[in-house]
């Protein structure tokens, strides 16, 4: 349970539909972005790759010659965002992942195996095979010095970091905090994916949400109202999934007939019919608008909540987002969307 | 705002599994070092780590499955269940109150990644492990303690804050308590031995070929090590109205970011950090008994630290002692020892010693409480974690 007033009051978002807002919303009004073929060692024959974004082109050749590409996306989706808002150097950055950056783990290992001896290693790399470096970039790239937390939360990692950063408002130890969510494609985690079971054609990005309080000052774009999220201990995740969605509108005072639009974590398969079934289930008819970044921009892993928000942002009125992720956690989030 | 007690703690070691273990290895002075046995290390010059030895995660799990738990995981669970059995609190109690699960970790489920990769380099990628694969997630430390418990009513993170995160999860989950939104919280940090970390700092040429002496003018570097701790955090009231005293209370934490370089912490800002938690706790410098200090026992880290700690507490800071110089450094799980640690010294009376310790470093200038325990008083006890990319986090606890 979380209560909060927390207001999103901008946001950024980079990945296969390109770099900055206006071409994310293109792709979710057209409903695609183009994917790349892959030719390389991967399991999969294509991927919703960001590749409008080019670490060195975009950040410089300094401090970027061993960088992981998760850590890159995030500096230069937190660049985006702080570029049309100041922000005191006080604010905190909290960000999702799932493993941090696969390839660059697995390149350190493959090295220490491979070369002639075992601590032949590049040591510059060892800090970005690290969960926290896309956040400690980015506080150093943007200089700020605020709380700086990295949450390894899988899909569920946008409510998770939208709940943390609440808190670090409500206690006062933010003033403002961004907030959001990244993932690389990898041929190494792509292999981790394909043998996980996924099937889904991946893709990469970040995405991220300027969080402050009500009072802040800024106008909002929309109000957090409650963050609901539970385990599904027993296996079956639609029940403890819908019963999210019941207690997320319950204590924000909401009637389900208030509310127009639903953003899905998944694009396709069981996770999707079972987070569209459990708001179905709880609002007594399907939402007037069901969004589905993931279609457009591919299974972008831990990054997808902060682009569900982001999607949110332009439909107007009360919205949900739902999360699920395989290791049994469930979640949903309710914005209320100011036009 | 409610005040928040600590009053159950669960330990997995290099010196001792569960807390009466781990508080006799503290006084004691034992130290957790011996040959690394967990990876292949041939190549290497020298191999010592602090290595959690005669552990079995089946003696602890009971509902998830074995397969499903990594090394980390199994240490987790294992430390929420002692932690659980401690407090005298059972499973149904948790159940019918909502609550967090909040653990830190540096590597999370890396041991078994490396493990793939090393699969991937000698057989290609379509052989490794599905199994491996699967429990990799860092965000399974968490779930699993809420799984195993059957916990379903739970806010559950994975803070991946590299070497800082156990402090990182404890003052999360302190604020959740504090502010109402969770009437529990089982938090704390866990990680397993990574070859990965090993042979990083190796490269750097910050590893102790013996043993790890934080503070002495001739230490060598970290040893690597392993294990977790979980605390039971509960607001004050309801400790009270099952008649549980407690070890500790939460007087508050601080954290910041360096945002400066990567490796090498700020000075400045750990100070800052410092004085951050100390006006969250309503603490004054002079009021603090005892440091427990990140003290890695890496050259620049414990000057660093220890001119950052001068800087707030004066020229005759309180004693500050490194457990790492017992534990090696846990990562992940580094900090959340270290505020089991401190929750024990001032429960039970006394300051555990900064172990290998021949001569005090000059440049450190502080009293280390060098290899024996001493019988002390504590009312206020700070613990510090500083990590890579500058993530600093500062615990501080009150005697009960």
């Amino acid at each position: 349970m979380t209560r909060m007033t927390a207001v999103i009051t901008a946001w950024s978002a980079i990945s296969a539909c390109g770099v900055g807002r206006a071409p994310f919303a293109g792709g979710m009004q057209r409903g695609w972005a183009s994917s790349s073929v892959l030719d390389g060692p991967e399991p999969g024959t294509r991927a919703f790759l960001a590749s409008a974004f080019d670490i060195e082109h975009a950040l410089g050749r300094k401090g970027t010659g061993s960088m992981d590409r998760a850590s890159g996306l995030a500096i230069g989706a937190v660049g985006e965002l702080l570029a049309e808002v100041d922000v005191d150097t006080g604010a905190g950055i909290v960000l999702g992942t799932t493993s941090g950056s696969a390839q660059t783990q697995f390149d350190f290992t493959r090295d220490s195996l491979t070369r002639r001896r075992p601590y032949f290693v590049n040591p510059a790399s060892m800090p970005f095979a690290l969960m926290n470096s896309a956040a400690s970039q980015c506080a150093i790239w943007h200089r700020l010095t605020g709380p700086n937390t990295s949450i390894a939360g899988g899909r569920m990692s946008g409510l998770s970091v939208l709940r943390y950063a609440s808190r670090l408002l409500t206690t006062g130890r933010a003033g403002a905090v961004v907030c959001g969510a990244v993932e690389e494609y990898s041929t190494a985690r792509a292999w981790l994916e394909r043998h996980r079971g996924g099937r889904r054609v991946l893709g990469e990005g970040a995405a991220m949400l300027l969080v402050e309080p009500a009072d802040a000052g800024r106008r909002p774009l929309a109000e957090v109202l409650g963050i609901e999220t539970r385990i599904a201990v027993a296996g079956e995740v639609a029940g403890p999934l819908a019963e999210c969605v019941r207690r997320v509108l319950e204590r924000a005072g909401v009637g389900p007939g208030d509310v127009g639009a639903h953003a899905l974590s998944a694009a396709e398969g069981e996770f999707a019919v079972t987070e569209s079934a459990a708001v179905e289930a709880v609002l007594g008819r399907p939402p007037a608008t069901v969004l589905s970044p993931a279609e457009v921009i591919g299974d972008v892993g831990a990054a997808i909540g902060p682009f569900q928000v982001a999607a949110l942002l332009e439909a107007p009125g009360l919205g949900l987002a739902t999360a699920l992720d395989e290791d049994g956690t469930v979640g949903c989030g309710l914005f209320r969307v100011l036009s | 705002m409610r005040r928040v007690v600590i009053t159950g703690i669960g330990v997995v070691s290099s010196i001792g599994v569960g807390v009466a273990a781990f508080a006799d290895g503290l006084r004691a002075g034992r130290s957790g070092a011996r040959p690394i046995g967990a990876f292949d290390t041939t190549g290497f010059a020298h191999a010592m780590g602090c290595e959690v030895t005669g552990f079995d995660p089946g003696d602890w799990i009971r509902r998830v499955r074995l397969d499903e738990v990594g090394r980390a995981g199994g240490f987790t669970i294992a430390s929420a269940r002692m932690a659980l059995a401690d407090a005298g609190l059972g499973e149904d109690e948790l159940r019918r109150r909502h609550g967090t699960v909040s653990i830190g970790t540096t590597d999370g489920g890396s041991d078994d990644g490396e493990r793939l990769a090393a699969t991937a380099v000698a057989s290609g990628h379509a052989a490794m492990d599905p199994v491996a694969a699967r429990r990799m997630p860092a965000s399974r430390l968490a779930v699993g303690v809420a799984r195993e418990l059957a916990l379903s009513d739970v806010d559950t993170s994975t803070i991946a804050t590299a070497c800082a995160a156990g402090n990182y999860a404890i003052g999360d989950s302190f604020d959740a308590v504090r502010t109402g939104e969770a009437d529990f919280a089982l938090c704390g940090g866990a990680d397993a031995m990574c070859r990965m970390t090993f042979t990083g700092f190796y490269r750097l040429g910050a590893v102790d070929p013996e043993c790890c002496r934080p503070f002495d003018k001739d230490r060598r570097g970290i040893l690597t090590g392993e294990g977790a701790a979980v605390l039971l955090l509960e607001p004050l009231e309801s400790a009270l109205a099952r008649g549980v005293h407690g070890y500790a209370e939460i007087l508050g934490y601080g954290l910041n970011c360096d945002a400066h370089h990567q490796v090498a912490p700020d000075g400045d800002s750990v100070r800052r950090c410092m004085e951050l938690a100390l006006d969250d706790a309503g603490v004054e410098p002079g009021d603090v008994d005892l440091i427990s200090a990140h003290g890695t026992g890496t050259k620049s880290n414990d000057v660093t630290e220890c001119r950052a700690i001068q800087a707030v507490f004066g020229p005759r800071p309180p004693r500050t002692v490194s457990v790492k110089s017992m534990l090696g450094h846990t990562m992940g799980a580094a900090s959340a020892l270290g505020t089991a640690a401190c929750s024990l010294a001032i429960s039970r009376g006394f300051i555990p010693p900064t172990i290998n310790h021949g001569e005090t470093d000059p440049e450190c200038g502080i009293d280390c409480v060098p290899n024996e325990a001493v019988e002390a008083d504590l009312r206020i006890v700070q613990n510090n974690a500083l990590a890579f990319g500058g993530n600093n986090a500062v615990v501080l606890l009150g005697k009960r």
